[in-house]
């Protein structure tokens, strides 16, 4: 149901109004008495019972809608309105007009053609009336609809924004406790950039873009914790170009892709991690290049996951794209490619 | 002396614990390992009293290095994992740490396993095991141990399995391995659109079927792709048609 079809139901309706107008007045025009004064009072009667009319077959029909027989109904409900239509406009205007005691011959002689073009008129009208209803019903409930899918997107996309691991958070805790007692110094440290870290977390969930650099800086905060975590195991190398640094890219994709990486890594080894990103500007995209060291025989453990799936939907929900993050494994290494429009 | 073995892969949370068993002069600390390689290597060596070990680690995890053990230690876990998912084993288990945990959580922990070797009462963690590490969805690998070396095998590359006495041999392209499990785990656990039992004692995979043959008056038989037969029993062909949608 759309617009097009309330408007396909204007030309006929008004074909159907105005040539019972004219029909109308042809008719009443063979009487000599029909002079232009009479046209006025003619004109006036006729829109008012029409409008009259249809007003009343509108309400009847709109308001009676049974599920089956509907089509029925609405024929007789139709037929009987014109019949009063005709009836009224004969047996009152008509008189009105021409006054009484003038012989109304030509009604009962044409009372079917009469019959005929109100019934006409009344059914146009009232389906375009239900029509029109309809579609504002529609449209008005597109419009919800479309609200309230922008806000679920808005509420998935802030969830994603700011899903942190708690067992990063738990074991990082842990670490921590140990470092009391053993390196004051360090524990001490760690607590002030596991701080920082949550504080960047929160903050960006509310944020959309910031600038590579930022994400950078976000993600060297959680570097130095896994690197405590994990002593000496892991090395991370970033090269990166000026414009890419300042280019804005969406908040928080940077650091769960590298965390995954780390996971994959150091789950999969027992080895010295080496974890390297690269990014450039390529044709107005940033192009990040995540890789790491992964073990073949080493298959993913089930419940640890690849926890790129959030990521994937962010980018499908920010860009309505699902080409944007790409995993491909070369020998022993696992590379992730994650392009994005750079932000105005 | 009680001998204990650590198993996780921060070393700082191995340091922690450690410095915390000092108080115990009777727990010695014979081995610390940081993934579940050198834990199932570590405790055949020193077939240890008590094992501290940590649930996701490298490699394997701590149910999984549970599976390939021989020797049965009183378990201590130790991890981040939500308190809920370690209700299931609370009871096979010595007891469980929620890290960050305390001096006197583990304390706790550790006089609790104390009462229960003067009492040489045995925990037995495997049953609750594997439970948990199989709860919810299908596993994605298996693994097994072959000597002294532990085989994943993913378990789109098995061929069959089949039925020897208490254990189940998973047969792959590579040869069979031996597993402590009964067929009604892998028919209750495995993909039922991959993996179909065809007989109280064999279970195939969908894809390594070529043939069927009828075979007596009831049942039928199988050509496997490695030319392997497979007996198929009544049920065992209703559920094949079913999973072939033949």
């Amino acid at each position: 149901m759309n617009l097009s079809r309330i408007r396909k139901l204007w030309l006929p309706g008004g074909i159907a109004i105005l040539g019972s107008f004219a029909a109308l007045f042809l008719y009443f025009k063979q009487f000599q008495d029909f002079t232009s004064d009479k046209i006025f009072q003619f004109t006036a009667c006729f829109i008012v019972s029409i409008l009259v009319f249809c007003w009343s077959s509108v309400v009847a029909l709109s308001m009676y809608t049974p599920v089956r027989f509907k089509s029925v109904y609405a024929v007789l409900m139709t037929a009987v309105l014109a019949y009063l239509q005709i009836s009224l406009l004969t047996g009152i205007f008509g008189p009105m007009i021409f006054g009484t005691g003038r012989n109304m011959d030509f009604v009962d002689d044409n009372f079917v053609l009469l019959l005929l073009i109100s019934f006409l008129n009344i059914s146009i009208f009232s389906q375009g009336y239900v029509l029109l209803g309809e579609t504002k019903e529609e449209s008005s409930h597109k419009a919800r609809q479309d609200e309230i899918n922008e806000m679920l997107r808005e509420a998935e996309l802030h969830k994603l924004q700011q899903q942190f691991q708690p067992h990063f958070l738990f074991n990082s805790l842990n670490s921590i406790s140990a470092l009391i007692a053993m390196r004051p110094e360090e524990a001490r440290t760690m607590v002030m950039k596991l701080s920082d870290f949550l504080r960047t977390t929160l903050k960006r969930g509310d944020e959309q873009g910031v600038t590579f650099q930022n994400e950078i800086d976000y993600l060297q905060l959680y570097l130095d914790i896994e690197k405590v975590r994990f002593g000496h195991r892991l090395e991370v190398n970033i090269t990166t170009t000026n414009d890419v640094l300042q280019a804005k890219i969406p908040t928080l994709l940077l650091q769960p892709i590298v965390e995954n990486a780390i996971k994959f890594g150091l789950y999969g080894t027992t080895e010295k991690v080496i974890i390297t990103i690269d990014a450039k500007i390529q044709h107005g995209t940033v192009l990040i290049t995540i890789t790491n060291p992964f073990d073949r025989e080493m298959l993913p453990q089930a419940g640890t996951g690849f926890g790129l799936n959030a990521i994937k939907r962010r980018l499908y929900l920010l860009f309505a794209r699902n080409d944007l993050l790409e995993t491909t494994t070369r020998e022993n290494t696992f590379i992730t490619t994650l392009k994005t429009p750079v932000a105005p | 002396m009680i001998k204990v073995i650590l198993i996780d892969d921060e070393p700082l949370s191995r340091e922690l614990i450690r410095s915390y068993l000092n108080a115990y002069k009777e727990l010695e600390v014979v081995e610390e390992c940081s993934d579940g390689f050198e834990g199932v290597k570590a405790i055949a060596t020193h077939k240890p009293d008590l094992v501290f070990l940590d649930i996701q680690m490298p490699k394997i995890n701590g149910f999984e290095m549970l599976e390939l053990i021989d020797e049965n230690p009183a378990i201590i876990f130790s991890t981040a994992f939500d308190e809920y998912a370690i209700k299931a084993f609370e009871k096979n288990a010595i007891d469980y740490l929620l890290k960050p945990f305390s001096k006197d959580r583990l304390d706790k922990a550790v006089t609790k396993f104390l009462d229960a070797h003067a009492k040489n009462t045995v925990y037995n963690a495997r049953p609750a095991i594997q439970e948990l590490s199989t709860s919810g969805d299908t596993p994605t690998r298996i693994v097994v141990k072959t000597g002294t070396k532990v085989k994943i095998i993913p378990v789109h590359e098995i061929q069959y399995l089949q039925s020897e006495d208490d254990f189940v041999k998973i047969v792959t392209a590579e040869g069979g391995y031996l597993k402590n499990r009964t067929m009604q785990f892998y028919e209750d656990h495995l993909d039922k659109t991959q993996f179909v039992r065809v007989h109280r004692s064999w279970m195939v995979h969908v894809n390594q079927v070529t043939k069927i043959d009828k075979y007596g008056k009831e049942s039928h038989i199988i050509i496997l792709r490695n030319g392997t037969q497979v007996p198929v029993s009544k049920q065992g062909y209703a559920k094949l048609k079913e999973a072939l949608g033949i």
